[in-house]
């Protein structure tokens, strides 16, 4: 039986179930290691928790939308460019047009999922915060870009995306009771 | 409370019924807890309510 019995899309839950079966198992077994692995299983579990409350947000928005395609408020396609004056190798001054682009609502980035379920009254602000705090510590993965020694993950750390976590799931699976 | 069957009659297994002696035995660990205790009570023991709720339908 799923964790996730609302979601209607058989290979989306089978891997939110796998996923969350994952996390589970690690957190059983985290603290059973010396401080910087226990750390690093944290880390990990931070960053699939993470991709659990982005898919389970993501799933809600293509049921309020119901397109394939979705406009942004921020991002245009510039076309018929002219360059009207060059200011430098590196500026220029150009007219042209631009009309709003529209993505494909599955290449949406995590932190677009976020700011279109405010949009769209699936989400607070208040709590987008807090799922904005989620989104930032699993950016943490990528190590090429920190500019200092890794944190140390902690309970506490776990316990507040479980919590993002739990409360994104009991939220866009409200209108989306188990059916049979 | 009765417990739900298969058509075969097997007891459905309800998620977070798994047990702390499949994780030990899966991972090679001792989670220091009685083996036959359920992994969301293990969770909730360890401080993490809100996982162990997510278990819950």
């Amino acid at each position: 039986m799923s964790n996730f019995p609302f979601i209607d899309n058989d290979a989306l839950k089978n891997n939110l179930d796998t996923t969350f079966r994952h996390i589970v198992e690690l957190v059983a077994i985290a603290d059973e290691y010396d401080k910087t692995l226990s750390s690093s299983f944290r880390k990990t579990i931070i960053i699939y928790t993470a991709s659990v409350i982005e898919a389970l947000l993501l799933w809600r928005l293509k049921k309020k939308i119901r397109s394939t395609k979705v406009e942004l408020s921020d991002e245009w396609k510039y076309y018929n460019i002219k360059i009207l004056h060059r200011i430098d190798a590196s500026e220029e001054i150009i007219g042209g047009n631009r009309k709003k682009e529209k993505k494909d609502i599955n290449k949406l980035d995590f932190v677009r999922v976020i700011d279109l379920c405010v949009q769209h009254g699936i989400i607070t602000e208040q709590f987008s915060e807090k799922v904005h705090k989620v989104r930032e510590l699993r950016n943490r993965l990528h190590i090429g870009g920190l500019a200092e020694i890794e944190k140390e993950y902690t309970k506490k750390d776990l316990n507040f995306v479980f919590g993002v976590a739990k409360k994104v799931k009991n939220t866009v699976s409200k209108e989306f009771r188990f059916r049979p | 409370m009765k417990r739900a069957r298969t058509k075969e009659g097997a007891y459905i297994r309800k998620r977070g019924d798994t047990k702390v002696s499949t994780i030990e035995k899966k991972y090679g660990v001792d989670l220091g807890v009685r083996s036959d205790m359920k992994l969301g009570n293990y969770l909730k023991k360890k401080g993490y309510n809100s996982l162990a709720d997510m278990l819950k339908k």
